[in-house]
């Protein structure tokens, strides 16, 4: 009986643990079978309720033993190992490595002399990313003798699960590892306990590899959470505050565990594993070598030799490190100077002289493109001296490496617009004639002739529509003269056209975002009539309908009561009635007419708008692409880390001198899903489908207001990998100037060489 | 009836008799717990029914006299429909309407005034609210001729046939009402019905004059006709009887003799058969009260 339950137990006491952090919990899988991903708090919360029952079974075993175990260096032979690796407590090990053939004593020696650890290379990089007192020795690998260390693992054959045993531990344990505190808990019989096994493989930190408890944002942070001007941001804001509110009051009743941070320190302990391992070893091999010989003459002659060539190096080093100075200010001046300029630009396109007036980046996607590009190159410097400082720290990897995805994401992307647009700029110019023809039969047949036959089809009863001869010849003959005049202007602007397809078909070499934006621009050149007749239209029709409803409710002897946001009955004069009720005759008379106008030139706005729209997202997804990500994700999915996930391997009830058995489990790095680098796409396609696929919107283009194109929530995407505030002159000077301080100091180092010979 | 014979709960049948269990009188209220079964209906349960009580008997002349009110209405719009007809087949100058019209607004407005009114409006307000209207109709005379050519005409005549349906059977026929307006509804349909009527017509002046005309008709004649109804309900008999001659002369010129039969045999039995009948079906009146009958509030006549 007892048997068959303790692998549930044991589980549910794994899924307890996780669950005790509220989220995070991204996947679990229990044999073959993979339960939901769960993102949300509110399935968490339900997911916890179910849980509760499982646990509340296994709660005779409230404590077990966790062991995590490096399956990639388990060593070959099957010699005598010992086990290096955290103690956080007196039942939770993290094993980082495994030394086959060492003695126990020498490793404790080792681990004692941290001095010489830290200067070997890059030891002193960890300093601060762990706690040295808990890294210690654990225990053995078939040893055959006894000792007084905690872990005792046995593995008979290479194919085989090691089994694991819990020693008692003894005060030597602490004598031998150097630091004995006597804090009371090695009396405990901890060999009572069950064994919760957790395989896994260490991250390669050379690879950029590791494991993350969330999953990463490819966004920056302060973006990819929600803008507080949006809806759906302060939705999501009041909801956490709820949620909080709701954990704070502890809702189910899960003892409160002291180790709130303790998933994330073994996350840590294990991505630092590979390193300290590798480190360890290397320290382990110096330990071994003898004190050096006295110097035999040999060794005499090469140091002199050495002495002699160490200074014509000397100098040369001198001479490179200068040029290099030499490139570096100069680069560094030329990138301050271009920094000026494109700050410059940015004024002139931001400058905004009035809130109702927009600014130029928001009339012209040509400039908008352009504002991006130069905000992207006004950030690179910033985010690649950021990358340079971090990457010799290998404890802040985790932190950067979404700066390192973005950095080349948006390098890549430039490159790659760069590419597309060559071709696309060489097959412009090659095809000028043709596309020259194309634009110039738009001009004439469907922008000046369609025009004008849509409008004379319009004043003789179109499709049988009865309309009033008199307003519509009016409005016809107004729309003929606006469409006729802009003609003109285009008749005059017709020879350059050439030279402009031209000037496309070049801007294709500064990436394809360009051609496709001045396209976009070009498009709404070329049909401002329309939009003025829709503007114009659509006013008379909006101003029509409220005069018609105003009166409608004079009809009925009714009127609306603005203070109240009601409609009263109200007694009107005798002479407001009559002149009321002419004019609502009259007006509902002449309603189809002004309708068919408006809803003529409405369609051919959303045509236009929608060939924008199309343009402006392929604009979008040349921006945007996550194409290094995904890169990365095809090449090693580690990489990408998208939270982590369980396994259950197998469950042995064999263990030493108890009853009680072992889980085995692996823990595996999950990838991040496809959908969460895309997340950005949906949320904006969402937001698209809200603001423009709604019943709203076509109220409101049916009565004639203004839709409101939200150019900034659209662009919204655009922007998301850069900061919101862009840096300034002074603060790139600054760590410039930083970044250089490296270089100067050699070269004045150098210099000093070289004098004081 | 048996009463006293019911089942209980547990399914017993047995036999209540009145004469050997003595209880208490089973009494009409449903928050007393009674010895009494729930579904026990006592034979004095409806003792209090009552029948008829608010039911009056009509005389035959008073209502006759009263349907008068209604029949004015309708000449009223009858001769406005004669007046269209007239003008539409170019038969007779539309300025001839316009004036006589504004002659009878005229005495109508003076006898009116000098006769007590109780309104406040000055006469100067009047006047201006008069030329505010005149011009209204001008300026708005030539658009108003265009504005239903493309319209069938058959579609108008269906149209103004509605509203003036619906203008009869809003407007407002109380006698002896305080209020100086009539309702606001069925003035409006008669107006709009008037506008669509009058885009039919060929000439500016035609639309015009026929405004001017329907606006004297509908707008202020109501006035005239209730503030007259309430002063003396003889004079209301002569007017409508003026009118009946005006109507059947009207009609005569319209439609010749069989319109002008078919018009007065409707106008007669609607005076005098109408209100015969509905004498004679009294008789079916069936009207049941009781005190279960929800109370009607008495408010204070302020």
């Amino acid at each position: 009986m007892k048997m068959n339950r303790s692998p549930i137990i044991y589980l549910s006491v794994i899924l307890h643990f996780f669950l005790e952090k509220n989220i995070g919990l991204h996947s679990y899988k229990i044999g073959k079978r993979r339960s939901n991903v769960i993102y949300s708090y509110d399935e968490i919360f339900k997911y916890r309720k179910r849980v509760q029952a499982t646990i509340n079974q296994g709660a005779g075993h409230s404590s077990v033993t966790r062991v995590f175990w490096p399956t990639d260096c388990e060593p070959q032979s099957l010699d005598p190992s010992v086990l290096v690796g955290f103690r956080n407590s007196k039942s939770d090990y993290v094993v980082i490595a495994i030394f086959p053939g060492i003695d126990i004593s020498r490793m404790i020696e080792t681990l004692d002399r941290r001095e010489t650890l830290e200067h070997l290379g890059g030891f002193a990089s960890l300093h601060g990313a762990y706690d040295p007192s808990k890294l210690c020795v654990l225990g053995t690998l078939n040893f055959k003798t006894k000792h007084g260390l905690p872990l005792v693992v046995e593995k008979s054959s290479k194919a085989e699960t090691p089994r694991f045993h819990m020693q008692e531990t003894s005060t030597a344990f602490y004598k031998l590892n150097g630091h004995a505190t006597l804090d009371g808990d090695y009396g405990l019989k901890s060999g009572s306990m069950p064994f919760l096994v957790i395989f896994y493989e260490r991250p390669l930190p050379r690879r950029l590899q590791y494991f993350s408890f969330m999953p990463i944002t490819l966004e920056l942070a302060d973006r990819s959470k929600y803008n507080t001007d949006d809806e759906d941001g302060t939705k999501l804001k009041r909801r956490r505050v709820l949620v909080d509110q709701t954990r704070r009051h502890t809702v189910f009743g899960f003892p409160q565990m002291d180790r709130d941070d303790s998933i994330n320190n073994w996350i840590n302990e294990i991505n630092l594993s590979h390193e300290l391992g590798s480190l360890l070893e290397k320290a382990v091999s110096l330990t071994n070598v003898l004190p050096a010989e006295p110097y035999s003459l040999k060794d005499r002659i090469i140091s002199g030799a050495k002495l002699i060539f160490s200074r014509t190096g000397n100098l040369l080093s001198f001479l490179w490190s200068l040029l290099v100075m030499a490139v570096m200010w100069i680069l560094i001046g030329s990138l301050m100077l271009y920094r000026v300029v494109s700050e410059a630009v940015l004024m002139i396109i931001e400058w905004q002289p009035r809130s109702s007036i927009p600014a130029l980046k928001g009339v012209s996607a040509t400039i908008q493109q352009l504002d991006l590009r130069l905000l992207q190159a006004c950030y690179w410097p910033i985010q690649y001296i950021t990358l340079r400082n971090q990457k010799s720290n290998l404890f802040l990897k985790t932190t950067f490496h979404p700066e390192y995805i973005r950095f080349y994401n948006s390098l890549w992307l430039v490159a790659n617009d760069i590419i597309i647009g060559a071709a696309f700029g060489s097959y412009i110019i090659e095809n000028r004639d043709y596309i020259v023809a194309f634009v110039d039969y738009c001009i004439n047949e469907i922008l000046t002739t369609g025009l004008r036959q849509t409008i004379e089809w319009l004043m003789d009863w179109p499709g049988g529509l009865k309309l009033n001869n008199e307003l519509a010849a009016f409005f016809g003959e107004l729309f003929l003269w606006v469409i006729e005049f802009w003609g003109g202007y285009l008749r005059i602007f017709r020879p350059y056209l050439p030279d402009l397809v031209y000037l496309i078909g070049l801007s294709g070499f500064i990436g394809a975002t360009f051609p496709i934006a001045l396209i976009a621009d070009l498009i709404s050149f070329l049909t401002i009539q329309i939009y003025c007749c829709y503007l114009a239209s659509a006013r008379i029709c909006n101003w029509q309908l409220t005069v018609l409803v105003s009166l409608f409710h004079l009809f009925r002897g009714k009127r609306r009561n603005v203070l109240r946001n009601r409609i009263d009955s109200c007694d009107y004069d005798l002479d407001q009635l009559l002149i009321g009720t002419l004019l609502f005759t009259l007006l509902t008379f002449l309603l189809p007419t002004v309708l068919v106008f408006y809803l003529t030139f409405a369609c051919a706005r959303l045509g236009i708008i929608i060939v924008n729209a199309m343009l402006e997202s392929s604009l979008a997804l040349l921006n945007h692409f996550p194409l290094f990500a995904i890169m990365l994700r095809l090449k090693d999915s580690k990489r990408l880390p998208g939270g982590i996930e369980f396994d259950l391997v197998e469950r042995s009830t064999r263990g030493d001198d108890s009853n009680i058995g072992a889980v085995y489990v692996q823990l595996k790095p999950m990838a991040l899903p496809v959908t969460a680098m895309f997340q950005q796409y949906f949320l904006l396609s969402k937001r698209i489908q809200r603001h423009y696929l709604s019943l709203r919107v076509i109220g409101l283009l049916l009565t004639g207001q203004f839709v409101p194109i939200q150019r900034s929530r659209l662009y919204s995407l655009q922007y998301s990998m850069l900061p919101e505030n862009r840096y300034g002159i002074w603060e790139l000077w600054f760590r410039l100037h930083e970044f250089s301080a490296t270089v100067r100091e050699e070269v004045k180092k150098k210099f000093s060489l070289i004098v004081s010979r | 009836m048996d009463y006293t014979r019911f089942a209980t709960k547990s399914g017993q049948n047995y036999i209540m008799n009145p004469a050997v269990v003595s209880r208490r009188p089973w009494r009409k209220l449903l928050w007393v717990h009674q010895p009494y079964p729930d579904n026990y209906v006592d034979a004095s349960f409806l003792s209090q029914l009552k029948r008829n009580l608010h039911v009056q008997q009509y005389s035959f002349w008073a209502l006759s006299s009263d349907s008068t009110v209604i029949i004015s209405h309708v000449y009223s719009v009858a001769i406005f429909v004669c007046v269209f007809v007239a003008i539409y087949k170019d038969k007779y100058n539309p300025a001839w309407f316009a004036s006589i019209g504004s002659f009878c607004t005229l005495v109508g407005y003076f006898a009116w005034d000098g006769l007590g009114k109780e309104n406040t409006t000055s006469r100067t307000t009047t006047a201006k609210s008069a030329v505010l209207i005149v011009s209204t109709l001008l300026g708005l005379s030539p658009v108003l001729k265009s504005l239903t050519q493309s319209t069938s005409s058959d579609s108008i005549w269906a149209i103004s046939f509605w509203l003036f349906l619906l203008n009869i059977f809003f407007h407002d026929y109380s006698i002896g009402s305080k209020k100086t307006f009539p309702p606001t509804l069925s003035t409006n349909l008669a107006i709009a019905a008037a506008t669509v009527l009058a885009s039919r017509l060929s000439t500016t002046l035609s639309v015009f004059s026929f405004l001017l005309f329907s606006i004297e008709l509908f707008g202020l004649f109501p006035i005239f006709s209730r503030w007259l109804r309430s002063y003396s309900f003889v004079a209301h008999l002569i007017l409508t009887s003026i009118l009946a001659v005006v109507t059947e002369v009207g009609m005569f010129y319209i439609g010749g003799w069989w319109a002008l039969g078919v018009w007065s045999v409707a106008i007669l039995s609607a005076v005098f058969v109408a209100p015969g009948w509905l004498i004679a079906l009294q008789k079916y009146k069936n009207e049941i009260q009781g005190p279960w009958d929800p109370a009607k509030p008495v408010l204070r006549n302020r």
